[in-house]
């Protein structure tokens, strides 16, 4: 039995006992699905069901590997191109992956070769290999808490941003583990089912906080009836000016330095520091002019600025957002690469959410594997030792074998 | 918001046709296709051709006062759109949906704000708060509204460098009529677009066929001259931007290209006059080159297969994301791998 068919037998049990786990996307007959099956290259795409039972029938009888439905719904779902589906409208989702998050847990556990050079290293996977340049390279990456509590840290600042400041409700709101390193935030609220590309990157790059023009937000600050920069305020300007206030209340010679502020602000802001902050609290600005008088006092500022986007950005991959025709994961559903399911996650319960024990789907019976590959000390919280074969729960082999660092042991 | 007291009469409909009160005053004309081949369908007819020559020769549509207060230029702006519903012309809606929110645009500068708010609440649906800061009260838009048609996607049109309060943004009255004029533009397209979709149950008359006719006797060699230049210079590689020329040379390698960097370059070449043929020669260095399955991508995104929809290139954003954009410095002035290709060829002009 060769690994494929290991894993799908132990998929169709999954499904066979837990189809009720699938959890179907509102107007299922208006929407697209895709699989990738076991022993097979490739997605099937332009799929369509009538009812959830069809759908669970279908999963039942062909356990997909990877599951997805379309974020659009269409007139024809099913239709074969994009122009026959007639698209009506979509939700707009956010992709959050720890993929794309530095980490520093990444140099523990993740690490690629060159195929072309040999080089290797341990660390995150570079796009190309920064010794000859070829993009050819094979990776082992891991996830683990630390990549989670990294992913939890832009969800947050996903959700906060859709609720407070572009006016969304939370009940309008899901967030998902995407049962590999991250989370997808679906928004059903029907104002933005229409939006186009254009806008949806506009959403994206309100949320990374892109494209702020700091002068101008300075000059409307300090000539304008209507200031942007405000304790109080629930969007850019508000966080701006909060990060602003903490930044002083808590400056240092030493941070003022490591920011890259001029020693002339430096010490404007250090003799002056508690009546800056009384200024800010009543909603006084006109100390950013005698900042600007100092000596690199423009420069100053954009950095301090620039430091607090920095802060508050939400990384969230783009290209996910702004594809309107998008297939992302079925609820409910299991993650060919770790065996995890894609379950739902409580807003207020973020924080306590742990995708390797509430994520596990799958028996925790003992098998055997005999590691061929270069294994971390830990993965998911287990420990897992040097020897050569190793008794570990069935949902971790799946993902030792997975990754290519273990065989199973023959029985 | 302010429905009750804003007055729409008929010079507003004449001036905003796209409206929905436009569209029930027209319901209450009753006037049909037949009525355009009385003696009324010349002045009619004549002021379609007028309205699409303007959009093609002046980029906006000029009224004539003597217009202003008849049903015929509300007539005369629904047979303009089925006359171009014929036409079957994507670039021709385009020209004349800009001209004709651009006409609107400059009406709207005039108006009152109460009656801007009433056009964008009662046409488009926008949900629109009056905000009071300071004892002066502004109007905000739900951002989406704002989003979908800013004209540009820098300054105060990015939404990160604006004020916002749940959802809504504080707009000024030329940014209110910028926003609405991509509305119109918007408003009709699908306009053009729902009636050609309807050509079928629709009997097109012969009137509409001539004006049709005459509108292709001075476009065609127009649209002709345009697609002409940029042909002419396909030959001209050193002229391509950046990121289509380091394609071509990865692609010439044998390099083997991820999905989006192939339709990146087969669609800019595509549109730039290459042959099927021609592209497909590029692509023959591949790795994994197959010429049945490379010739059905390549006619796909030519439009010769499935949707018959011709694939513009990604514009430069696009690139960025996937990955493919090495800028060099005049493309810090353009927003499309074509654009660069025309200053390129201006410059050489």
């Amino acid at each position: 039995m060769n690994k494929e068919e290991w894993l799908g037998r132990i998929f169709r049990n999954y499904y066979m006992k837990n189809a009720e786990r699938v959890r179907e996307p509102e107007m299922l007959e208006h929407r697209e699905f895709g699989f990738v099956y076991f022993n097979r290259k490739g997605m099937e795409r332009h799929l369509s069901f009538p009812d959830r039972e069809s759908l669970i029938d279908f999963i039942r009888s062909r356990y997909p590997k990877h599951a997805y439905y379309s974020t659009a719904y269409y007139i024809s779902p099913g239709a074969p191109t994009m122009d026959e589906k007639q698209w009506i409208g979509a939700e707009l989702v956010f992709d959050i992956d720890a993929d794309h998050i530095e980490t520093s847990c990444k140099n523990v556990h993740d690490y690629w070769r060159c195929t072309k050079c040999g080089r290797e290293d341990r660390g995150p996977v570079p796009n190309r290999c920064p010794n000859c340049g070829s993009d050819k390279l094979n990776s082992v990456t891991w996830v683990c808490h630390e990549c989670i509590d990294a992913a939890r840290e832009e969800c947050e600042k996903v959700v906060d941003m859709l609720i407070n400041d572009l006016g969304f409700h939370q009940k309008d709101l899901e967030i998902f583990f995407s049962g590999h390193r991250g989370f997808h935030i679906h928004l059903y609220d029907k104002r933005v089912y229409d939006i186009p590309q254009e806008g949806r990157r506009e959403i994206v790059s309100y949320l990374r906080g892109e494209g702020l023009d700091i002068a101008l937000l300075i000059e409307r600050t300090l000539g304008s009836s209507i200031r942007p920069l405000d304790l109080d305020s629930k969007c850019w300007g508000g966080r701006i000016a909060r990060g602003m206030y903490e930044i002083i209340l808590t400056s240092t010679e030493e941070n003022l330095k490591r920011l890259g502020i001029t020693a002339s602000v430096r010490k404007y802001i250090l003799l002056n520091r508690s009546k800056i902050l009384e200024n800010m609290e009543n909603a006084n600005w006109e100390f950013l002019r005698e900042i600007i008088r100092r000596r690199g006092g423009k420069k100053s500022i954009a950095k301090i600025i620039e430091h607090v986007v920095n802060m508050y950005a939400a990384e969230v991959d783009e290209r996910v957002t702004i594809d309107t025709r998008r297939l992302i994961r079925l609820p409910g559903t299991l993650h060919g690469k770790t065996g995890l399911a894609v379950v739902n996650v409580d807003i207020d319960g973020l924080w306590t959410f742990n995708p390797f024990e509430d994520a596990i789907v799958l028996s925790d019976e003992t098998i055997e594997v005999e590691i061929v590959g270069s294994i971390p000390e830990r993965v998911w919280g287990i420990k897992l030792g040097k020897a050569s074969r190793l008794k570990v729960p069935l949902y971790l082999a799946i993902y030792l074998v997975n990754n290519n660092v273990a065989e199973l042991c023959r029985r | 918001m302010y429905k009750s007291r804003v007055e729409f009469n008929e010079y507003d409909i004449a001036k905003y046709p796209f409206t929905v009160d436009a569209i029930k005053r027209l319901d209450e004309i009753g006037f049909t296709l037949e009525d355009l081949e009385s003696v009324l369908g010349d002045t009619i007819s004549e002021r379609a051709i007028e309205r699409i020559l303007n959009a093609i020769h002046k980029k906006t549509i000029t009224t004539d006062t003597k217009y202003l207060h008849t049903d015929e230029e509300l007539i005369a702006y629904y047979v303009t759109l089925m006359a171009l519903a014929v036409l079957r012309d994507p670039y021709l809606d385009r020209v004349y949906a800009v001209a004709e929110a651009k006409r609107a645009y400059e009406y709207l500068l005039q108006e009152p704000l109460e009656k801007l708010i009433y056009i964008a609440e009662k046409t488009f649906s926008w949900q629109i708060r009056l905000l009071t800061i300071d004892s002066t009260v502004y109007p905000a838009i739900y951002f989406t509204h704002f989003i979908s048609n800013v004209p540009e996607q820098r300054g105060l049109w990015k939404l990160v460098n604006r004020i916002i309060l749940n959802g809504y943004t504080i707009v000024n009255k030329n940014e209110l009529c910028r926003l609405i004029e991509s509305e119109v533009k918007r408003k009709v397209l699908s306009d053009i677009e729902n009636m050609r979709n309807r050509l079928d149950i629709i009997q097109t008359t012969k009137t509409i066929e001539e004006i049709a006719t005459r509108i292709r006797k001075v476009w065609y060699p127009l649209k002709k001259r345009a697609e002409i230049t940029i042909t002419t210079i396909a030959g001209k590689e050193h002229r391509y931007p950046p990121c289509i020329r380091r394609l071509l040379k990865l692609a010439r390698e044998g390099e083997n290209l991820s999905h989006a960097a192939r339709f990146a370059l087969a669609s800019f070449l595509l549109s730039i006059g290459k042959s099927v043929d021609d592209v497909i020669a590029i692509f023959s260095t591949a790795p994994d080159f197959n010429e049945s399955i490379a010739r059905y991508q390549v006619e796909h995104i030519a439009g010769l297969r499935g949707s018959r929809k011709k694939y513009l290139p990604f514009k430069c954003e696009n690139m960025r994301i996937y990955g493919l954009c090495y800028p060099d410095e005049l493309c810090r002035k353009v927003k499309h791998p074509l654009q660069y290709l025309r200053i390129k060829v201006k410059r050489i002009e």
